[in-house]
């Protein structure tokens, strides 16, 4: 017995000594490791929805052209990548495209012009069922909303070929900007069983780098391309994708040096990661916001009968602007963001900034004018409970918060504290996301903490038209004649000054009414490694133009 | 003979009975629960309709009677299904994660085991020393602290503090180039903190039952005759005191192998361990009903497995039990 | 030496601590208790337009105070456990059962209330810091009606909100103008402002809202117990009556309970629990209602072996047949014999129900109730374990020990039936 015990002990100590002779070496020097805490679900462009699907099926598969933003301007500038060049006609309805001849798939055949083609027919194909399905409006197309690919398409050679847009439509280089996909490849499979294909996770791509291996729920490795016409003598031989659920746990590893770039880093270790010398923190500012709705509309009578009929609470502009002058943002800013973000005045990010009305001001934490603003409406306590009431009626709502959020589940704290402050009690109910989102864009709210993501380019319309089938994420129900005239004016070819002008209405509008009560523009912290020169870390994303990166 | 086959026979029917029923109703409630899987497919970016192809896709806009039906046609031709989120076959996603659950559980118990049965040996041959009465107290408040504080002690003391051992994960980023030895250890490394925090409590049950079970025994006749005779002590204990003592540790064991088969939740989630109860779990949350469904049916047969291994290491063990168990 | 002392020795000391540190908060709640009866008589509709029950919490603490105090000093001789010696297991419990019975007399501030950022966010235990308060002037000629009266003296006790008339500060300096420092702001008043200042002593320090640990422990406390002995109570309810019915009545229906239980013990229990709250949301009822369901399986098998072994017992039969419906004989007959092995594995199960119940709310899955529980403290202070370690700390501490009592006490009674 005792023996035993002697025997294995001696081995765990063997073991222990073997193990700190073998960690000294096998680093790989030419590799990056990027953090990721989800596992992607697909490699596909076709069904990539996340961001790091996105940026990796990007970096597989190329596309015709690239993004570069200009932090000066705060636009977009577009690059040749795939398509040598592209020129557009007079008055822009249609384009030309030449493409590289030097770009082949990995097994060997050369990119064409039919693979353009090809593409694009599935990406609008309603059987392949794509998430970029439907959104081909400046392209000719079927009842069936799949691109009319004979009025659509011109094949000139191999290389070349012209895209025709509809008429009156304001089409740009984001209309042709999705990733290219191997004719040859994808025709094998019949289109409804693409989304379960093999294609998903072992795909044939042209681009910089190629997948060498995907471990489910652990890493994917992808290894440089050497035939691929970016990939220089110095570009990073491996990108390593490490899948680390735990934040903790990938906290850890950033500061180990183990991983060399991972994105939303929490504010709060912020300092800590700074003082280390291997590590860099950078910030991309204003792609995500979030804010407090106020639906504009009865829940209840929209719930029955469809009618939309004013909110007994929210249906009205002042009451709004009260709550908005109630909540402390820049506690939650300075508390829990510590400074990464901004306060928001309207939903027109502050990296677009030609765009934004620089005398717009955020709404002010003022407790005595909101006070004031309620009682003029007729919100009085009456019995010394602490809650508002009227005609009767407590200002008494459930607040909804989605579960999973460790900023909105703070936010939502301190606007219930803010709020009892002048009287709206407010119960929180924090929901599982799906239930959450189900439940909020059916629209049974009457007020809640949810966020949105920015594209780029602006585009607003989906957001505050007040007709659901344009504004579909206009969950308030916000209805306003001017702005929606504003805005079907925007989606039209005018003028750099209109445009501006234009705006600006926007702006004043929607600061005056506060359709939702806006907090803050959330910044997303990136921490690098400084020995990765040429990372791109701007409002596009942090895992992009990889092909640049070099390790010194 | 023929009659102990046939109770067998029974036995294992009334278990198939009990998984069909387990996943039939695990089936109803997930259909009848709030929330769907196609909730991701709801967003401004994305044309609407795609939401509802996602449904049709998946076959949930169909009666629940079909569902079912279709639920249970695939299952019996051993399909079981597609997982919505990994757009893989649920069994190639299980298996991922099945081989590491039933690694860590299986050297958890065996862990167990060995470490609880050592001490028993040990403080039974020297009654009432230091060791015994040290146990006797500690084991009640060690066994009090649930799993997540001891995980979160651990990993805040060896594993932030003093950097001895790592946080997550199952393996370091080099592991590909390990040769086969240091792939080893460097899963164990990985496993300790983990190995640990799992076994604390199960290690502390099964010595408790075991000691007041030995020290029922040592109190029998029979091994009084024994002493009497002159048989060693060593002799005694591994050959007498220890098999019959062993029977009420047999069920224990069966239970608590089940409960590690579970998943161990709570260990997984705080050291990041690729098993099945995270994935359970995740795909519960995410609403992914063939992954959840496989998954409960994997566990159950599983579960109810390990039970029935028990009760037949019981009876051979003692066959005087075959009547109370059969 | 500590050996020496009784229980009761213990309590008269507690008691006594509480009453001279919440002096003054045992004074208010009397005034209180004055202002309501008056109002009560004088004021038409005082109960539905004014009263809420969270002031017979409040008025009842020092009222129960008293009321142990008295009681455990005429009794101290007659009753067995306040006679037997101080151990660790029996003075937890003391402060566990003050701790739930009085809980906003020993609580200094409401669980809920966040003080100024700034200046309150994640201080460590033993920080003290200044609040400030400024008192509406009255006019002299102003005499507040007793509603009035009732209405002040309530904001009083259940400050709830802090607001731009109390604050907390770093520190208030006042010369000629009044300055308020907070952090890196600075407020200044002038001088006329009535400005009353006082100590705030964070014991146990605050988290990250600035909410104070202490009391949010104490309410915590209460609240996790009262989880606890509720889910007991179901299942002591489900447990025993399937198990009586199961044991008691025809083959057929033992047969198909016992399947059914199986069936649900061969489950990790863990998924189902998760799906039932991700079906029927995660609010208190639901998770009292599905932790009480969880556990009633040991219970039942317990019941049901000691119903099948004494059913054909004289007296049984004997009860049968002068004609007792079948629920009296279970009431009378059955329940007295059972009651020792019940309440054994009732105990633990209460362990076991505090201890999913903190796990489940360490994994975030009960949501946000208006009061934590010890889990829910645990799971909001994992984020801040680098800076702020006390906030997982101090829950645990309390969670650990009160399980090391339950288990004490559960093997004090499994032994005594032997």
């Amino acid at each position: 017995m005792i023996t035993r015990i002697k025997a294995f002990s001696t081995l765990i100590l063997l073991s222990f000594l073997l193990l700190t002779c073998t960690k000294t070496h096998q680093k790989s020097t030419d590799r990056v490791v990027v953090g990721l805490q989800n596992d992607l679900e697909t490699l596909n462009p076709l069904y990539s929805m996340s961001e790091p699907e996105l940026n990796i099926s990007e970096l597989i598969y190329l596309s015709l052209a690239g993004h570069d933003w200009d932090a000066e301007l705060g636009t977009v500038t577009s690059y040749p990548l795939l398509a040598e060049e592209w020129k557009w006609n007079s008055d822009s309805t249609s384009v030309s495209i030449k493409l590289r001849d030097d770009v082949y798939w990995s097994d060997g055949k050369k990119v064409s012009s039919d693979d353009v083609v090809y593409s694009f027919d599935l990406y609008s194909d309603a059987n392949v069922q794509s998430r970029f399905f439907g959104i081909f409006s400046n392209y000719f197309t079927k009842p069936d909303l799949s691109i009319d690919l004979k009025k659509s398409f011109e094949k000139i050679n191999d290389l070349e070929l012209k895209i025709k847009f509809k008429p009156q439509s304001v089409p740009s280089v984001f209309d042709f900007d999705m990733p290219i996909l191997p004719k040859h490849i994808f025709e094998k499979n019949d289109r409804r069983e693409l989304a379960t294909s093999e294609i998903n996770v072992k795909p044939i791509g042209c681009g910089p780098y190629q997948l060498d291996n995907w471990t489910r729920n652990q890493n994917i490795r992808l290894v440089k391309n050497e035939n691929s016409f970016l990939i220089k003598e110095n570009s990073v031989k491996e990108i390593y994708f490490k899948i680390v659920p735990d934040y903790n746990s990938l906290l850890n590893q950033i500061m180990k040096g183990e991983i060399d770039l991972a994105q939303n880093i929490r504010p709060e270790d912020v300092a800590s990661l700074k003082s280390q010398v291997h590590l860099q923190i950078s910030s991309r500012k204003g792609r995500s916001y979030d804010y407090v709705g106020l639906n504009n509309i009865d829940p209840n009578e929209f719930q029955k009968s469809g009618k939309l009929s004013p909110n007994q609470y929210f249906g009205n502009a002042k009451i709004r602007m009260a709550v908005s002058l109630a909540i402390n943002r820049k506690s939650i800013l300075d508390e829990f963001l510590l400074g990464n973000g901004e306060l928001m005045v309207t939903p027109i990010s502050p990296i677009f900034k030609s765009e934004i009305d620089k005398s717009l001001n955020p709404i002010e934490y003022n407790l005595t004018k909101s006070r004031e603003i309620l009682r003029n409406e007729g919100w009085t306590d009456t019995n010394g409970d602490g809650i508002i009431e009227k005609n009767g009626k407590k200002f008494a709502l459930t607040l909804n918060v989605p579960s999973g959020n460790p900023l909105r589940t703070y936010s939502s704290t301190i606007v219930q504290n803010n709020l009892k402050a002048v009287g709206i009690d407010l119960q929180i109910a924090t929901l599982e996301p799906s239930i959450f989102f189900n439940k909020m864009f059916k629209k049974e709210f009457d007020i809640w903490i949810a966020g949105w993501g920015v594209p780029i380019p602006l585009d607003l319309k989906p957001y505050w038209h007040s007709n659901p089938s344009i504004g579909g994420a206009n969950i308030v129900s916000y209805t306003n004649k001017n702005l929606d005239k504003i805005l079907e004016q925007l989606s039209r070819k005018v003028s750099n000054n209109t445009r501006t002008e234009l705006l600006k209405q926007f702006q004043k509008i929607i600061a005056d009414e506060q359709p939702v009560s806006f907090l803050y523009w959330i910044d997303t912290i990136v921490a690098s490694n400084k020995k990765i020169q040429n990372l791109q870390i701007n409002p596009l994303g942090s895992v992009q133009q990889c092909w640049n990166w070099v390790i010194e | 003979m023929n009659n102990s086959w046939f109770k067998f026979s029974k036995r294992l029917l009334s278990y198939v009975v009990t998984l069909f029923l387990l996943i039939s109703i695990i089936f109803i409630l997930l259909r009848i629960s709030p929330g769907d899987p196609v909730q991701k497919f709801i967003s401004p970016d994305l044309h609407p309709s795609v939401a509802e192809k996602m449904m049709h896709e998946f076959a949930l806009d169909q009666p629940l009677f079909v569902q079912y039906g279709n639920f249970i046609k695939n299952l019996l031709s051993g399909e079981l299904g597609f997982s919505y989120n990994f757009r893989q076959p649920v069994s190639s996603v299980i298996g991922t994660a099945l081989p590491f659950t039933l690694l860590f559980s299986l050297t958890s118990l065996i862990f167990q085991l060995a470490i609880s049965i050592s001490l028993v040996t040990y403080v039974s041959k020297r009654k009432g020393n230091f060791l015994d009465k040290c146990l006797e107290k500690l084991s009640l408040g060690i066994y009090s602290v649930p799993t997540m504080l001891i995980g979160l002690m651990l990993l805040y003391i060896f594993s932030m503090k003093l950097e001895l051992f790592p946080s997550s994960d199952l393996y370091s980023l080099d592991y590909p180039y390990f040769s086969f030895f240091e792939k080893m250890i460097d899963i164990i490394w990985h496993m300790t903190l983990p190995l640990i925090t799992l076994s604390l409590p199960g290690t502390l049950i099964f010595y408790h039952y075991l000691k007041s079970n030995v020290d029922i025994s040592y109190r029998k006749n029979f091994i009084l005759f024994l002493i009497a005779n002159g048989k060693s002590e060593k002799e005694i204990f591994s050959k007498h005191v220890l098999p019959n003592s062993l029977s009420t540790l047999i069920s224990v064991v069966g239970v608590e192998l089940g409960i590690l088969l579970g998943g161990a939740l709570i260990t997984e989630t705080i050291f990041g361990l690729p098993g099945m109860g995270r994935l359970t779990v995740n795909a519960i949350l995410l609403r992914d009903y063939p992954l959840v469904m496989g998954a409960v049916l994997i566990s159950g047969i599983f579960v109810l497995l390990s039970n029935f291994i028990a009760d037949i290491i019981k009876i051979n063990l003692n066959k005087r039990l075959k009547a109370e168990i059969l | 030496m500590i050996r020496k002392f009784y229980i009761w020795h213990y309590v008269v000391f507690i008691t006594s601590a509480i009453f001279i540190l919440r002096f003054q908060e045992v004074l208010n709640s009397f005034t209180l208790l004055y202002y309501s009866i008056v109002c009560f008589f004088t004021v038409e509709n005082f109960f539905i337009n004014y009263y809420s029950f969270s002031q017979l919490d409040q008025i009842l603490s020092p009222i129960i105070l008293f009321a142990i105090l008295v009681i455990v000093i005429l009794k101290r001789n007659r009753w067995k456990f306040l006679s037997s010696r101080i151990c660790f297991s029996n003075a937890m419990l003391i402060v566990l059962i003050f701790t739930f019975l009085l809980t906003p007399l020993i609580a200094p501030y409401n669980p809920n209330l966040q003080f100024n950022l700034s200046v309150s966010k994640l201080l460590s235990p033993f920080s003290s810091k200044k609040i400030g308060l400024i008192v509406d002037y009255n006019d002299d000629n102003y005499t507040p009606t007793k509603i009035e009266k009732y209405i002040h003296f309530k904001s009083i006790f259940e400050r709830e909100v802090v607001d731009e008339n109390y604050f907390l500060a770093d520190s208030i300096i006042t010369s000629n103008d009044i300055n308020i420092y907070q952090r890196n702001t600075e407020i200044t008043l002038p001088n006329g402002s009535n400005l009353k200042t006082q100590n705030a002593l964070f014991i146990f320090g605050t988290d990250e809202f600035g909410r104070d640990i202490f009391s949010r422990l104490i309410y915590a406390t209460r609240l996790s117990l009262f989880i606890g002995a509720l889910a007991v109570g179901i299942t002591f309810i489900l447990g025993l009556i399937l198990g009586f019915i199961s044991g008691y009545f025809s083959k057929l229906i033992d047969g198909v309970l016992n399947r059914f239980t199986e069936m649900l013990v061969s489950v990790p229990t863990i998924f189902l629990v998760i799906l039932f709250l991700a079906m029927f949301g995660n609010s208190l009822m639901v998770v009292i209602i599905l932790l009480g369901s969880a556990g009633w399986m040991s219970l039942f098998k317990i019941v049901r072996g000691e119903v099948i072994s004494i059913k054909n017992k004289n007296f049984i039969t004997s009860s049968k047949l002068i004609g007792m419906s079948n629920w009296k004989i279970l009431i009378n007959d059955f329940l007295p014999l059972l009651l020792p092995s019940i309440i054994v594995n009732l105990v633990f199960q209460f362990a076991n129900v505090i201890i999913a119940e903190s796990a489940l709310s360490f994994l975030g899955l009960t949501g946000n109730h208006l009061y934590p529980t010890w889990g829910a403290m645990i799971h909001q202070g994992q984020f801040y374990l680098e800076q702020a370690w006390w906030i997982v700390l101090l829950p645990s501490i309390f969670l650990i020990s009160t399980l090391i009592v339950i288990y004490d006490f559960g093997r004090k009674f499994e032994l005594k039936e032997i």
